[in-house]
């Protein structure tokens, strides 16, 4: 810890050295007398403007992947309705008003007023709808609630002996509503004190999957979600020229209003295990106090910094161990976790421009998770079956420490060349490793050679090792597994940049980005991983109302596991090859002939392929390849009707297709011991229309 | 493994090596030369306006409309006894004055075609103002470094910036950020592409001393802020999801449900590689046309372990209830 002290005073104290050298600023020009500066010119607009608009719209057909988020996912007619208003008064008075999808399940209400210089009062509504499906089907009565129990007559055994499952089955829709409130209020003085509360409420309501498994059968179950959370911020900052301080307190309180689901056993109970019981969130409350503040020491260094001091708790009375009555299970050693983490964090920063052409840094960060929540023996049974003992939490903590040292220097007015060298320092707890250690450089350089043409590369490598413990590992453990987020890793990234301005009014741009990951200890676990990047990029400015623009990049993301089965058993080795191409354009015209004001086309196109394979000794079907293709196409165009009036027309065409082998196929009795919801990938198209009137206020 | 003695001195070398190169490069190179300034115009506004109230400039008179020409705001350009146009673009006595003929007219200093003041500069016509807190860690920040502008993010002259709504904000930010444009039209990613989420929700664009300039203090913070559930602390942890929720997710966008960074259960099986069926490198065999297995299809290891981010239950210990 010394040493690492040592290193980040010698770097800063080379810094300050450096940094003797004087700094350039141009003297500002005399400050002139403006009192009789009268602008009778300037078309100020005090009082109501703005616009809004409203009218119907048309989804041609169900489309779950389309409406996700955007609140358009079921067939039928809908209300396009969207505001724009501000109102401004000549004594700084104002209020915002700004509206979209208003007539959707993801509609934004954005509310804004004050006195500009004084005071601002901010209200924010938003709801953001997620859809995993539409036509998945259960069986269970009280899908989506707490309880859940077989329908009535039911026959037991594997899936293909469930002869109630299919006259019971019945669709039912899965995902949820979010909804965010927010509010916020700032005051601004004549002093230098500001303060500021803000408050955010979310409720999300829905449901979401779950399985749910005795042994080694199970099903995957519509749980409930109905959850609340409450962000409050309120700080008071002190704002000088040359330092800044904020202190902020900031809580989350999170709050389940389910705490568990309940299920009956489809399958033969093992042990009378006829019923189970899953936790849900619990609830947790989040406390932090927050410092933050800058110094600027003169105009060539400034530090920056936060400091926040923060805890988490959670006591949310435990479950049973079990609902199996006809287990012994001894009592619970505590009716309730008492758990809590104590966070500790300080990253600052010490920026300078030791002389006009070399600026420094030294980012230094602390950052510690102290779970300080009682060990307690606990009586474990499994999956509501049999017990397998008692066992004690590892409540985990960690510790984080990097510094990292940085210069950029302008070697002319035309090349930038850039160099970082880092250090960072993991502890953690009840883990094979106790400590990783990473050090990496980098080094960069940005040129300009010429008014058209910018280039940017960079090389970086990091290199972690470890004090990895054989005897720390689970004996059950293969002793050749090494933990890709602790293993031992030789990282190097190279990226590579191009833009040319081919004329004032196109210009284009291409990329290259290659990274590469090496476990070279790893006999178990991930040993390998690659990303490789292209793209290419296209503007131009066709006319002084038309601009067009236009992109295509593909990734390709690659990585090997190996594995042996049963620890001792046949060795395996896996790729995971996942490709994608990303393509669209733009076109946007400002002004069109005749009444037609202005217009836009836009078209994205997204394709990706996910290869799996695994090799082992002996021959095994493959699997076949994971697909997503998804295309949006949007056209808008608005016509002047009046001064005041105008038209606004939208149309969209989408399509998605999904090839998941994970999914296709698995009907609710597909699988032997697994009951599936029967989600069927998406394949899909959708058109939607809209025509809106756009009133205007002048 | 790298000894903990030898990594010292691996460390004392590199700073030993920062330091002089602090030194020598920070006390050889001259300062630039001081520049003068040019004057500021006579009239102030109405005399730019002599000029830029025409058609071609129709777009620029929106900054009457919005939150820089507020007469009532002392600290608005167009405040009382403020510069008005010259308070952003600068000292403008040379753009207005007379030309000699043949000759270009000198651009204004700050913020328009040829402006010849550095952007380091320009800037600080910005922050001279705006020195609230989410400025304040400007200087030193990665795109301060990158030599960007305020006015490469921000339309001083629009009656609402770009910037201050998702749906318009994330393009601009993804016109450079390139990698995340495409990575945001995954079929499994956050609904940036929406304009549900802003970059700005979990970035902060004017600097952050935090990692990837994230806006709170650390990943998991900042994941909490949307996903409060997954913070616990739990009876039974899983620790990789206590200590950085990117282990496994990329929160850019994946071709893989959940924003996974790959499926399960090779996902799983990076990390773990226990006796009995955790281990089984499990083939196409498990496919619906041949022995479908649970250990494969639909979320694989999570049908059973689907309490991947912690339980609370007592039974909860192999994070299946």
């Amino acid at each position: 810890m010394e040493s690492r002290k040592g290193i980040t005073m010698l770097a800063a104290t080379g810094m300050i050295l450096g940094g003797v050298a004087t700094t350039v600023g141009a003297e500002p020009a005399d400050r002139p007398d403006t009192s009789a500066w009268v602008c009778e010119r300037c078309p100020f607009a005090d009082g109501l403007a703005g616009d809004v608009a409203a009218g119907p719209g048309y989804v041609s057909d169900d489309n779950p992947d389309f409406g996700n988020f955007a609140g358009l996912e079921e067939e039928g007619a809908f209300l396009a309705l969207g505001a724009d208003l501000w109102y401004r008064g000549a004594d700084g008075r104002y209020v915002l008003v700004y509206g979209d999808r208003l007539g959707l399940d993801s509609r934004q209400l954005s509310i804004e007023g004050g006195q500009q210089g004084r005071y601002r009062l901010a209200l924010d509504w938003k709801e953001i709808p997620w859809i995993w499906s539409d036509d998945a089907r259960t069986f269970y009565q009280g899908a989506g609630t707490a309880n859940q129990t077989l329908p009535a007559g039911w026959v037991t055994g594997n899936t293909a002996d469930m002869t109630q499952l299919a006259p019971n089955l019945r669709t039912v829709n899965i995902g949820h509503q979010r909804e965010i409130l927010r509010l916020g209020a700032a005051f601004e003085t004549q002093s230098p004190w500001r303060y500021r509360v803000d408050l955010e409420h979310t409720e999300r309501q829905g449901n979401f999957v779950k399985g749910a498994s005795f042994l080694f059968t199970g099903t995957e179950l519509v749980a409930p979600l109905d959850q609340e959370t409450t962000l409050v911020e309120a700080a008071v900052g002190y704002v000088r020229d040359r330092w800044q301080l904020e202190a902020a307190y900031q809580v989350s309180l999170f709050e389940a209003n389910d705490v568990a689901v309940r299920w009956e056993n489809p399958f033969p109970a093992f042990n009378q295990g006829t019923r189970g019981e899953l936790s849900l969130a619990p609830d947790n409350e989040f406390h932090q106090v927050l410092l933050s503040g800058t110094w600027q020491f003169n105009r060539s260094w400034n530090l920056a910094g936060q400091v926040a001091f923060g805890r988490a708790t959670q006591d949310e009375a435990f479950l049973a161990p079990t609902l199996n009555q006809s287990l012994a299970v001894p009592a619970l050693p505590a009716a309730s976790l008492d758990g809590e983490i104590n966070t500790r964090i300080a990253n600052v920063r010490l920026n300078g421009h030791l002389t006009d052409r070399l600026r420094g840094r030294v980012v230094v960060r602390y950052d510690e998770r102290d779970n300080a929540t009682p060990r307690y023996p606990v009586p474990v049974v499994v999956t509501d079956t049999f017990p397998t003992g008692t066992f004690v939490n590892k409540p985990y903590s960690y510790e984080r420490r990097s510094v990292e040292a940085g210069l950029d220097y302008r070697l002319d007015r035309q090349v930038t060349l850039s160099a970082s060298a880092r250090r960072q320092t993991i502890d953690r707890d009840f883990q094979e490793v106790d400590e990783t250690t990473t050090r990496g450089f980098s080094f960069g350089v940005r040129a300009t050679p010429g008014e058209r043409l910018v280039l940017r590369a960079r090389f970086s490598r990091d290199e972690r090792s470890n004090d990895f413990d054989p005897a720390l590992l689970d004996p059950f453990e293969n002793p050749g597994l090494r933990r890709f987020h602790f293993a031992e890793k030789d990282r190097d990234v190279v990226r590579v940049a191009a833009d040319y301005a081919f004329t004032p009014r196109f210009s284009g741009g291409a990329y290259i980005e290659y990274a590469d990951e090496s476990y070279g200890d790893t006999l178990i676990g991930l040993s390998e991983a690659t990303d490789r990047i292209f793209g290419v990029d296209l503007s131009a400015r066709l006319h002084r109302n038309l601009s067009a623009s236009a992109f295509v990049a593909w990734e390709f993301l690659e990585a090997e596991i190996l594995g042996a089965d049963n620890v001792v058993g046949q060795p395996w080795r896996a790729t995971t090859d996942d490709h994608f191409l990303t393509a669209g354009f733009a076109l946007d015209v400002r002004q069109l002939p005749g009444r037609w004001s202005h217009g836009s086309l836009r078209f994205t196109y997204a394709q990706a392929d996910g290869e799996i394979e695994i090799e082992k000794r002996a021959e095994a079907p493959p699997f076949p390849d994971l697909q997503t293709r998804r295309f949006l196409l949007e056209a808008d165009v608005e016509r002047e009707l009046s001064d005041q009036l105008s038209l606004a027309l939208g149309y969209a065409v989408a399509r998605a297709r999904e090839d998941d082998f994970y999914r296709d196929g698995v009907g609710p009795d597909t699988m032997p011991n697994f009951i599936s919801l029967g989600k069927v990938s998406p394949d899909r198209t959708v058109h939607v229309i809209r025509a809106m009137l756009r009133y205007r206020f002048q | 493994m790298i000894s903990t003695s030898a990594s010292s001195t691996r460390g004392w070398t590199a700073a030993t090596a920062l330091l002089l190169a602090c030194i020598i490069l920070g006390t050889t190179i001259p300062a630039q030369a001081e520049e003068s300034g040019p004057g500021y115009s006579q009239y102030g506004a109405e005399q730019c306006l002599w000029c830029h109230a025409g058609a071609a400039d129709a777009h620029l008179m929106d900054l009457f409309q919005g939150p820089h020409a507020v007469r009532g705001d002392p600290r608005s350009p167009f405040g009382a006894e403020q510069l008005q146009c010259e308070a952003c673009h600068g000292p403008g006595g040379d753009h207005v004055g007379p030309i000699v003929a043949g000759r270009e007219r000198p651009a204004m200093p700050a913020f328009g075609p040829n402006a010849h003041w550095t952007n380091d500069r320009q800037n600080e016509m910005c922050t001279a103002c705006h020195l609230e807190q989410g400025h304040r860690f400007w200087d030193g920040s990665e795109h301060q470094r990158s030599d960007l502008s305020c006015a490469d993010c921000h339309e001083s002259h629009a009656r609402r910036d770009p910037m201050n709504l998702a749906s318009t904000q994330n393009p601009v930010c993804m016109d450079c950020h390139i990698t995340q444009r495409s990575q945001a039209q995954r079929a499994y990613a956050h609904p940036v592409r929406h304009g549900e989420m802003a970059c700005s929700d979990c970035h902060a664009a004017h600097g952050s001393v935090n990692e990837a300039m994230l806006t709170d203090l650390n990943v998991n913070q900042n994941c909490y802020t949307c996903h409060a559930d997954k913070r616990g602390p739990h009876l039974w942890e899983h620790a990789p999801v206590a200590e950085d929720c990117t282990h496994c997710h990329q929160p850019h966008g994946s071709n893989h449900p959940g924003m996974l960074t790959r499926r399960a259960p090779l996902l799983c099986q990076s990390c773990h590689g226990r006796e009995s069926h955790v281990g089984i490198g499990i083939t196409g065999d498990g496919l619906p046309d041949n022995n479908p297995s649970n250990l494969l299809l639909l979320d694989s290891c999570m049908n059973c372990h689907t309490q991947v981010h912690g339980s609370n239950h007592p039974s909860g210990r192999a994070l299946a209830r």
